[in-house]
This record gives structure tokens, sequence and C-alpha cells, in this order.
């Protein structure tokens, strides 16, 4: 208790110097925390994007579809294959779906298209796709029409109720045509996707591509996308090896690495930080070792035990790395809370740059808590070597020398 | 028929201390043979550069001789290491040094408490007699203060009441007025002669003051680290 008194007040000695200790930490982990859980949302956002609108966190399909991803490796959709993924624990629900590209013409234009085709309304459950409908209705299970991405409208001068002629090859190499109206124009925040997708309802897709029963590949939506690996394994053992289950990782191994490679930058960027404000709060434990040499000269002559004198030492360079830290993470939450819940939308080169990396020009954050607590742990740590130095001169105090000025 | 022999506090035997530091060897002191008895009240005075503060150094345990023995508080001293010396520090001896003797951060009250606090006393005990320590050193209003808020004297003076705190065999104070106007030195010297008195508190004190030397009961003169001369009033 008094170990604690005696660090505290020490601290406020020289208040100026412990302010400025304070924000410097402060400072380094609202930048980290904030930046990183922007980082970290905006990959969120991205990977949703791509990978929810698309293949969904976990994938399963016939073994071999991610190779080879056409028809013919599609797979038959039972009950007996849907129980089987729905008995995994996490699993939240399941999504087939026939994917296929086609060409989609009008009168005047054609364009290379990605077809998808799902049950409009577990889509919806899956994806929140209905809110992406810009213009017109959305389509339900039971429609023979279509829901086209809005860059892909516009490079086709398409509108709602317009009518556009599909072009593909079905199932077996059959060649499957047909001719749909256009119920909704949709916008979708991946930019490649949103050049380039049409939707329609699954039954009308199995009976365009003469598929009966089979799907490309059932999507899988689960409780905690985080955990999209552990459970893809556990999937895979539960079907068996005539099926895949492959995690978006997997699926997208561009963009998974992309974000690595990101991540490693970003956390280099960090590190430099945290040694620049390491050897600056390293400066002040030595400024304090040098004023306060004649104090611990005379309590130690007087009878102090040394481990006792570094302890509060020690004390006070934790005391201040918590406040620092403890600080840090409140004020990092402004920043992070401000742009989950209002994201903000890029404008000019920052936007291409963006589009160009096929990433959606919003930045966002989400609140990543292994941030937050790695940030913190790192300012502990950094405490702690900074605590070396001050621990090993304390405990080696000659009081003679230290009274001596 | 048994005679029960005054135990001396302090007892050093050809004690000598020759600093190497610099590549020139000086002989700070040279063979001081020196008995100091319990409820002395003595001065080592000597010009600069004499060896008081050396000798007092050893005596209080706070720095090695070259050669010789420094018997003091029952146990042989020279030879100890560092560790074992806090400790005999802690228990048996009451410092008081020139200036800055005080935990800037704690008041009046907690630097006396302080030290009895490392001695593990009970809170009771430590409070009683802080108190009471304070009261004697005439400081009993100023115990919630901080040394920057009182003067070099009265700093000095709850430095005198931190040493008794321990409860010590004797105390130990280099030059201890160096830093004090004539009145403040008389004052402290009129406390601590007084606990001498009352409490029978041995003081062995260095000091250049001739007002300080003429306090004392026993003056210890040293030369070139040598006693040159030895007198009790
Ligand atoms: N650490 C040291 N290294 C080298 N020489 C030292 C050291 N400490 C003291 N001396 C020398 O030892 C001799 C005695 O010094 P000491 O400090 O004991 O004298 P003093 O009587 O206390 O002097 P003053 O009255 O100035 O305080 C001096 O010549 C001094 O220069
Ligand atoms: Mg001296």
């Amino acid at each position: 208790m008094i170990n604690l008194v005696l660090a505290w007040r020490n601290l406020w000695r020289n208040k100026r110097r412990t302010l400025i200790t304070t924000a410097m930490i402060f400072l380094a982990v609202v930048l980290s925390v904030t930046m990183q859980s922007v980082q970290r949302g905006i990959y969120d956002r991205n990977i949703d994007n791509i990978v929810r609108y698309s293949m969904g966190y976990i994938q399963v399909g016939a073994a071999g579809h991610h190779e080879d991803k056409t028809l013919e490796t599609s797979v038959e959709l039972t009950d007996e294959l849907i129980d089987k993924i729905k008995s995994v624990k996490g699993v939240a629900d399941v999504l087939p779906r026939i994917e296929n590209v086609g060409l989609v013409a009008t009168d005047t234009s054609s364009k290379e298209a990605l077809i998808q085709a799902t049950d409009p309304e577990v889509e919806d459950k899956l994806t929140g796709l209905r809110h992406r409908v810009i213009s017109g209705e959305y389509i339900n299970q039971s429609d023979r029409s279509v829901m086209i991405a809005s860059g892909l409208a516009k490079r086709l001068r398409l509108q709602v109720n317009d009518t556009i002629i599909i072009l593909s090859i079905g199932y077996h190499g059959t060649s499957a045509n047909g001719k749909y109206p256009v119920k909704a124009i949709l916008e979708l925040g991946s930019p490649e996707l949103n050049r380039r997708m049409i939707y329609m309802p699954l039954k009308m897709a199995q009976n365009m591509f003469y598929l009966g029963d089979n799907v490309s590949n059932i999507s899988v939506l689960l409780e905690d996308k985080r955990r999209s690996e552990e459970i893809a394994t556990e999937i895979q053992a539960a079907i068996g090896d005539e099926y895949e289950a492959l995690h978006w990782k997997q699926l997208l191994p561009e963009l998974s690495q992309m974000i690595e490679g990101d991540e490693a930058s970003g956390n280099i960027m960090f590190a430099i930080l945290y040694v620049i404000i390491a050897f600056g709060v390293f400066g002040t434990v030595l400024m304090m070792l040098a004023e306060r040499r004649r104090e611990f000269g005379v309590v130690t002559a007087i009878g102090m035990k040394r481990h006792k004198l570094a302890v509060i030492v020690v004390l006070e360079n934790f005391i201040t790395a918590f406040m620092g830290a403890l600080l840090g993470m409140v004020g990092a939450m402004g920043p992070v809370l401000a742009l989950k819940n209002n994201p903000v939308s890029l404008a000019g080169d920052m936007k291409e740059a963006y589009e160009k990396l096929g990433f959606e020009p919003v930045i966002t954050a989400d609140v990543y808590q292994f941030a937050f607590v790695n940030n913190a742990l790192l300012v502990f740590f950094i405490a702690l070597v900074l605590s070396i130095y001050p621990l090993v001169k304390i405990l080696r105090i000659k009081p003679i020398d230290y009274l001596r000025s | 028929m048994t005679q029960t022999a005054i135990r001396p506090v302090i007892e050093t035997r050809n004690l000598s201390k020759t600093y190497d530091s610099t590549g020139v060897p000086v002989h700070a002191l040279n063979g001081v043979d020196l008995v100091i008895e319990e409820g002395e009240f003595t001065a080592i005075v000597g010009p600069s550069g004499s060896g008081k503060t050396t000798l007092l150094n050893i005596i209080g345990g706070l720095d090695n001789a070259s050669s010789g023995s420094a018997h003091v508080a029952d146990q042989e001293i020279t030879g100890m290491k560092e560790s074992q010396l806090i400790d005999f520090r802690l228990h048996n001896i009451g410092f008081v040094f020139q200036a800055y003797n005080l935990i800037p951060v704690l008041t009046a009250k907690e630097n006396v408490e302080f030290i009895m606090l490392m001695q593990k006393r009970s809170k009771s005990e430590r409070e009683e007699r802080s108190s009471a320590l304070l009261s004697a050193v005439g400081l009993q209003d100023q115990a919630n203060k901080r040394p920057l808020q009182m003067s070099g004297g009265q700093q000095q003076r709850v430095a005198v009441a931190r040493a008794l705190a321990s409860r010590p065999r004797f105390v130990l104070a280099d030059e201890p007025t160096a830093n004090l106007d004539s009145h403040s030195t008389s004052n402290l010297l009129d406390i601590m002669a007084r606990l001498n008195k009352e409490e029978n508190m041995t003081f062995v004190f260095s000091t250049h003051d001739q007002r300080v030397i003429d306090r004392a009961r026993r003056v210890i003169t040293l030369e070139d680290g040598r006693i040159v001369s030895d007198e009790r009033k």
C-alpha cells in the first residue's frame, strides 16, 4: 500500500513530465487502435462484400468444384447433405446457389456477366440483398425475372422493366438461353461484382440450365464468421470426401494474402511508432533516475531494502503505462464508434484508388477487440522492458556513491 | 565478584581507509582506534579532508574499511555484504545527513513513520512514536507538511525525529548543521542534547562549527586520518 502511495505521489512530483509521458502513450494507443480498427473495419466490409454476396464464408460443393467451377461439378441438393451441414455447431443456415457465366444482351449491346441464382428470401436473410435494390422490386422464388447490378445495367443502358436476353451453356453442354424482364437494379458494394452480377431465382435457373435438383454449391451461413476456418474443417469431416467444404481464405487466396500483407506493413509502421515512444519514455526514466540519485542514497542508507525501492520505481512505470493505455483505449472508442456507425464515403482520387483495389470506397471501422487488447499489452510490455534498466541500477545501489553529489 | 562492564557501542581498532579510485592512493584514515560508550555526545572535528566523513561512513556501515576492525552495536561490520549492512543500519543506526534527508513526497509524520514501517512496527506504535518524536523536536503542528514546505532547520529536526524513531543504538550525523543559520543550529543542538539526556541516546556528529563543538561533551579531533586529540568535558 505504501508502495502504491509512494509511486503515485512520485509520479505527480513532476506533473509535466508524467503528463507528457502519459500523453505520448495515449497518442500511440489511440492512433494504432483506431488505425487497426479502421483497417479491420474496411477489410471486414470488403470481405463481406465479396464473400457474402458471391460465395459465403464457407462453401460446400462436390469434390473438385472449386478447381472446375462449371456446372459439370454441380452437386445434388439432398436433405441428407443439408442435415449433415446443419448438424455442425456454429452453422446458422445454408443457401444453395447456382453460379454460371453468360452473355447478357440487349438490342444494341452485350456484356459478359456472372449469373447467380438462389432462393431470394434466404439470400436476403444471408446478405440483406433486398436493401441493395435501388430501383424496381426484389424478386421472389416463383418469379421469372432477374435483378441486375447497377454497373452492368449502366454498361448495357438498362432500366427496370427492360427485357434482356441471356445466352449461356447449361448442364452437359446444353445451350441455355432465355429472355427475361429486369425486375430490379441493385447497388453492390464490391465494384467488381457491381459491374457483372445478375441475380435470378434458383428454380428458374435450374430449369434454364437443365440442372434438375443440382446446384453449383451451397453457401454456409455462420453464427460467427471469424470461426470460418475451424467450422469448415468440421463440416468437411461431417460430409466426407465426396464433397468439399472450403472457407473463404481458400476460395479467395489472393484477397486473404493481400489483407495479411497489408496488415503486416501496418504492423511495421506501428512498431516504429512504439519504438519512438519507448525511446522518449526511456529518456524520462533516465532523467528521473538522475534527479532522484540523492534520495535513493538516503533511503537505502537509512535501511530501505533496494528491491523495495525498485518495486516503487517499477510501479511508477506501470501506473504511467496503465493510465496511457486506458485513456488511449477510451480515446480510440470515439473515432472507432463514429466510423463504425457512420461510414464515410470517399470521393475523388481516394475513391479511384480504392476501386482499383476492388474495394468499396468507404472508410469504416470495427470495434476490433484484438487491437485494443494487443496495444494495451504492448504498452505494458514496453513498460516492462523500460523497467529493466532502473531495476538493475537500483538493485546495485551503494548508498555512499549516491549520497556524494 | 563479577563486574558488568559497560560495553562500548562503537569500537574501532587500527581502522584504515585508502581510496584508490583516482590512481593516486589517498590515505583517508590511518589507524584509528576509537571507543564510544553508550550515552555519549561526541563531536568529530578536524580540517576539511581530515577523514571525518570517511570515519562516520565506516562506523555507519556505509563504507568498508581497507584494514582494521569496526565493532559496532555488538557486531563486527567489517566484511559484511551490502545486503546485510542495509538491515544492520535499519535496526541499529539513526542517520542525519547534511541536507535533503527526507523523502520529498511524504509529510513530516510519514517520513518519521516510514522507517518504522520498514522495521515492520505496528500501526499504533508508529503513530504514537511519530507524534511523540515530532513533539519532542517541536514540530507537532508541522506534521502534515512536506519537506519542501518546511525550512532547512525544520527539515533537520524531522530528520532527527526519524533517526530516533527506529530506536537505534546511536545516531550518526555528518555535519547536520552545515546548511543551517545560527538560530536553527542552536535549536537543533538543544534538541539533540535533550534527547541525549532524556532518552540516553548516543550521538556522534561531525562539524566545523565552533558553537556546535562547544556543545559537545567529548571532542575528537582528526588530522590526516589520525586522532590527534580526544577531550572530554
Ligand atoms: N570516494 C573518494 N575517492 C577518493 N578520495 C576520497 C573519496 N572520499 C574522500 N576522499 C578523500 O579522503 C580524504 C578524507 O575525506 P573526508 O570526506 O573523509 O574528509 P572530511 O573530514 O569529511 O572533509 P570535509 O570536512 O570537507 O567534509 C580526503 O582527502 C578526500 O579527498
Ligand atoms: Mg565530510
